[in-house]
């Protein structure tokens, strides 16, 4: 087995990384680059909680080769915001108790960070349909709709303030 | 789990993919999107000595139309086909189906030639293109033939391509507006894998049903159409009575299949259900509506 050397840009920085072919890109993003915010749960592309843009596209993060990513731009949940300026749509997870435990909540965050730039005004319906795509054990799904719903809300008076 | 130990190589064009796997036959397999592939490396379901990724070959990204016919590369995303005004309009039993495939991330990054070599029994697309008469183009380095569905789609897991051969492009013919057409299907979540996955397509003529195909997938066996239930209907007015006999055709004909999620009888019922619900709408869809 060969290693490969992959270029990724992770959060708009690049890194630089020798892997064997056999490394996910989960693992890639938890354990060469040290982001742990992206969670890994099946690790065979059933709940969605690994997932992550890769260029742009919502991607089950342990459905993919690292190898895969080369020459890609990645973002993760730690592209959002931080704990004391959180990002709307994590603001809305947060004011609407859209998370339990948190252990889907990375993946949550970012399959709806996709929606959210190809749909600023999805409606409820919308929502749940892309909700699809993730498995939550805790919620039961209604507080993640009016997270994202509540998200909407503050992201269009940002837009009206600026 | 994480996958098994494997050789990794991305060749520049689709020529020295197939010289990839001219040289390295049985033993390597073709990474296209992944999303069936590396789930069944990460169980160690299987473990192949390399893989050959063709996933970013964009010279097999296109939906095309021409003579009457659609031509889809075969590396072309499903939510690309989901999305293309040119299937929505020849053939949009295809769309109806792609509301059933996956969830949207897998559909971001999964390609129709992937799911149509994969053949799950679950999967829709290969009972679609079944349906519509559709064709495949391998190609190797020692030459290239087309493929009809009926040959293609061989075993559940299985087609007709040789170690050496790559499936490159899916071509099916446009149907006229105004047929009928329905796609359906019963899982245990929306999205989940297909326990009966049901389409059809006919045409109106004359007051008859024309050219009528009725297919389901199982989930288990290779099946494909019920040519019991298709003479049911064809040459006949749009009735409940003619319905009823398609549904009971299919109840009868259908393969039994029992897994851990339905047992046979279930799937019967279900499919007699799905038949009456589909060509009901199929024959709407077509003009000729069966009152209730």
């Amino acid at each position: 087995m060969t290693d490969l050397e992959v270029n990724v840009t992770v959060n708009g920085r690049a890194f630089r990384r020798r892997i064997e072919p056999r490394l996910l890109l989960s693992d890639l993003i938890r354990h060469e680059i040290g982001l742990t915010g992206t969670h890994v749960g099946c690790e065979n592309g059933v709940c969605g909680a690994c997932t992550i843009l890769l260029d742009g596209l919502a991607t089950r993060s342990c459905c993919t080769l690292a190898v895969q990513a080369d020459g890609r731009s990645v973002e993760t949940v730690e592209s959002l915001g931080r704990v004391n300026n959180l990002s709307p749509l994590q603001r809305g997870f947060w004011e609407k108790h859209g998370l339990q435990c948190g252990y889907c909540t990375p993946g949550m965050l970012m399959l709806m960070t996709e929606l959210l730039r190809e749909n600023p005004n999805p409606d409820r319906e919308t929502i749940r349909l892309r909700l699809n795509d993730n498995i939550c054990r805790c919620t039961g799904y209604e507080d993640i709709m009016s997270s994202v719903e509540r998200a909407v809300e503050l992201m269009r008076a940002e837009k009206a303030v600026r | 789990m994480k996958p098994p130990v494997f050789e990794y190589e991305r060749p520049p064009n689709v020529r020295a993919a197939l010289e990839a796997l001219s040289k390295h036959g049985g033993k390597a397999k073709l990474l296209a999107g992944g999303h069936s592939l590396i789930p069944q490396l990460n169980l160690r379901a299987i473990s192949p000595g390399r893989l050959i990724d063709i996933g970013r070959l964009t010279e097999l990204q296109y939906v095309t139309e021409d003579y009457g016919q659609l031509r889809i590369g075969a590396l072309t995303t499903h939510n690309t086909i989901f999305r293309s005004a040119a299937v929505a309009s020849g053939c949009p039993i295809m769309i109806e189906a792609y509301q059933h495939v996956a969830n949207h991330s897998i559909r971001n990054h999964g390609t129709l030639g992937g799911n149509l070599c994969h053949n799950d029994p679950a999967f829709e697309l290969p009972l679609v293109i079944a349906l519509l008469g559709g064709s495949m183009l391998a190609r190797s380095v020692r030459s290239q033939r087309t493929i009809a569905a009926d040959r293609f789609f061989k075993a559940p897991f299985a087609t007709d391509l040789a170690p050496d051969e790559m499936l490159v492009e899916i071509r099916v013919p446009r149907l006229p507006a105004g047929h009928g057409y329905a796609f359906m299907e019963i899982s245990q979540r929306f999205g989940d894998r297909a326990l009966i996955a049901a389409g059809c397509l006919l045409t109106m003529r004359y007051g008859n049903c024309r050219d009528v195909r009725i297919g389901f997938r199982n989930a288990v066996h290779n099946v494909f159409r019920i040519p019991a239930a298709e003479a049911a209907l064809e040459g006949k007015p749009a009735s409940a009575a003619a319905v009823d006999a398609a549904a009971e055709a299919v109840a009868k004909n259908l393969p039994p299949a029992t897994d851990l999620h339905a047992d046979e009888t279930y799937r019967r019922d279900v499919a007699a259900t799905l038949t009456r619900r589909m060509l009901r709408a199929a024959c709407a869809r077509a003009g000729a509506s069966i009152p209730e």
